[in-house]
């Protein structure tokens, strides 16, 4: 992997994390100040009052120290690239405002947990200190027409998001810590709150949108009106479990309502969380308007996502492009100059590719079936469906990587020095563990507690990871038709992971919809596998 | 070396296990108009270059580098910045052959973005 890559990815993952912790900071503070200022009559400091305010100063530190690293990062970048010292890079706008932002997190941070649990002006003003900075880290600050709306319009969207899914930890914290009473008027003041924030965060989004992306074809010739797609997506979705979490309301007086209540938050805070992670990758990308060329058209689409049948039959090992290694190494052998080996696939290597791709679809569609089929405790085989983890894990293991070991000419050692090898590699072997953890899970031998949430957890940190990585460079059309069906399966991976963890975290009778969603999940995974093309 | 198995089978491996680093580069500053284009072929001996970019650019942490002919690079000075979207050189005495321009730019909101562009200097 090229190490400029490996920059840019650590790059998108702080800037991820600087939007996630501003949200927890910003939200924490207009929670504490404004939903819950109520409960200010009690002298001693409730379990949630302190809760509540240990998170407030916790995300600062880590936003301080997120903004810290990406500093660091993008000084040395600068640095080794361009010979500067630090006294020519002090100056520039994303330096300036990093530190502001670390100033103000810091002062948060500092000050005391009585002012943090009902918080005053002053830390009021640092947290919109924390957003402007945010702003200016993003597209809207560095456009050249309409720069002052689109700054305004940022401004209201990181706002309300923050407020919204910023505060969600703060209520779940105050339903988990107090006793009844009070916290059903928190909750009403929130979801008023809550709802004023969707109606900001669509406002402005739609303001950005029209300015963002300048036809309907860019939202699905884009890789940003892709991801804009995606983030709509998760919108909606949080809006939904929002819609039954405003439901429950009126009921909070009764303890399955309030359960009910407090696991639906869980899940409205990760998918809440992922969609600052997809917002964060499309702040790392040229917005659609920007790019006029090499947008693909409704046809290619089509001609690429039209059902097909999968193909189960794998080209010869021989077939395939031969290994790049072992050719340079016979160059270097033979003293001529390193051979040039075009980086182009062949039709040999997509087959393989695809083929990997279809059988690996094939055993994700039966692995959802069977989950499926076991939810209904009918058939009790049913309940081995995490083996299917294990033999996928084989078969990438064998399969991925036909240039090397067990395949092909280049050795284990040599083999795992290619990154994508190591990755792949390093996977198949982690896939075997994750279905022995869910194995011993859905047979009822796990020991822990913790172990009922390694498949919860995987497969919604997976899935928002997937989404982090969508940078096409000019939006080459072939990585973008990859992004258009990896884009599902990422949706699909997070929806998979917090239906499973509301069926994990509810007593049986209430998980009902949580049980059917994960199964179907991963069954429309592996549909999208089995209909994977290349070409 | 083959592009190894796609984008998809690592979102595959990544529903299952979690971490993943996709070998892609970072892209936010694209140039919007350039002189020289990709592939022209100018005549020299004065090279006269203007990039304009889709956003705001840090002139002062910005650079151009000339790849000559010979495969050595040569470091261009940059003026002050005329339009804040936009880095412009002028490079004397420039013999025939073929070049590539190599650019480097800081974003407003501090993204850091690089790219090429070959072209070639015609004999006169």
């Amino acid at each position: 992997m090229r190490t400029e890559a490996l920059f840019g990815i650590i790059t998108v993952v702080l800037r991820a994390a600087t939007l996630i912790f501003q949200s927890l900071v910003i939200g924490g503070i207009v929670f504490r100040r404004w939903v819950a200022s109520e409960e200010l009559s009690d002298p001693a400091p409730s379990r949630a009052e302190q809760l509540g305010s240990r998170l407030i100063r916790g995300t600062a530190i880590a936003l301080a120290g997120t903004q810290v690293l990406y500093l660091a990062l993008n000084t040395y970048l600068l640095s080794s690239s361009l010979g500067f010292g630090l006294g020519q890079i002090v100056g520039a706008n994303f330096f300036v405002a990093g530190l502001v932002t670390i100033a103000a997190a810091v002062a948060i941070a500092s000050v005391p947990a009585r002012r943090l649990r009902h918080p005053g002006n002053l830390v009021a003003a640092l947290s919109l200190v924390v957003l402007a900075c945010g702003v200016l880290a993003n597209h809207a600050f560095s456009r050249m027409e309409g720069r002052a709306f689109l700054v305004i319009s940022t401004a209201v969207h990181q706002c309300a998001a923050a407020v919204w899914i910023g505060g969600l930890p703060q209520l779940w914290m105050s339903l988990q810590a107090s006793g009844s009473g009070w916290h059903s008027n928190t909750a009403r003041r929130f979801s008023r709150l809550a709802l004023l924030s969707v109606v900001a965060l669509l406002g402005s989004g739609i303001a950005m949108a029209v300015r963002y992306i300048d036809s309907p074809r860019a939202i699905y010739g884009t890789s940003y009106g892709i991801m804009l797609v995606v983030k709509f997506l998760f919108f909606l979705v949080l809006v939904g479990i929002g819609a039954m979490n405003r439901k429950l309301l009126g009921s909070l007086d009764r303890q399955e309502p309030k359960l009910l209540l407090r696991r639906l938050l869980e899940a409205e805070i990760g998918i809440g969380i992922t969609a600052i992670l997809a917002a964060a990758s499309l702040t790392s990308q040229p917005p659609a308007a920007d790019l006029k060329s090499g947008r693909v058209s409704g046809a290619e689409i089509y001609n690429r996502m039209k059902p097909s049948w999968p193909r189960l039959r794998s080209p010869n090992l021989g077939e395939v492009s031969p290994s790049s290694l072992q050719a340079t190494k016979r160059a270097q052998e033979a003293g001529k100059p390193r051979p040039f080996i075009p980086f182009q696939n062949t039709n040999a290597d997509i087959a393989w590719s695809e083929y990997n791709h279809h059988w690996a679809g094939l055993f994700v569609l039966l692995l959802g079936l069977l989950a499926a089929l076991a939810q209904t405790r009918r058939v009790g085989i049913a309940r081995y469906w995490p083996l299917l983890f294990a033999g996928l894990a084989v078969f990438i293991f064998l399969r991925a990587d036909p240039e090397g070991w067990p395949l092909g000419p280049d050795n284990f050692w040599e083999a795992i020095q290619d990154g994508e090898v190591m990755q792949h590699k390093a996977f198949a072997l982690l896939i075997v563990l994750f279905a022995i953890f869910e194995l011993r899970v859905q047979l009822g031998k796990a020991r822990f507690r913790a172990a009922y949430y390694v498949f919860p957890a995987v497969c919604a940190l997976g899935g928002a990871l997937l989404l982090t990585h969508s940078h096409a460079l000019n939006n080459i059309k072939e990585q973008l038709l990859a992004e258009l069906s990896h884009a599902p399966i990422a949706i699909a991976a997070v929806l998979a992971g917090w239906s499973r963890w509301l069926q994990v975290r509810l007593p049986n009778a209430q998980a009902g919809l949580a049980t059917r969603i994960w199964p179907a999940c991963f069954i429309a995974i592996g549909a999208i596998l089995l209909n994977y093309r290349e070409a | 070396m083959r592009r190894s198995s796609s984008l998809q089978l690592r979102g595959l491996l990544l529903v299952g296990v979690l971490c993943f680093v996709s070998g892609l580069i970072w892209a936010h500053a694209i140039i919007v108009e350039s002189r020289p284009g990709i592939n022209d072929v100018i005549t020299g001996p004065i090279l006269e270059i203007k990039l304009r970019f889709n956003v705001r650019i840090d002139g002062a942490r910005s650079r151009l580098t000339l790849i000559l002919p010979d495969g050595t690079s040569r470091p261009v000075d940059l003026p002050q910045q005329v339009s804040p979207d936009s880095i412009s050189a002028t490079v004397p005495q420039i013999v025939p052959g073929s070049y590539h321009l190599h650019w480097q730019v800081l974003a407003g909101d501090g993204h850091i973005t690089q790219g090429d562009i070959p072209f070639s200097v015609a004999t006169q």
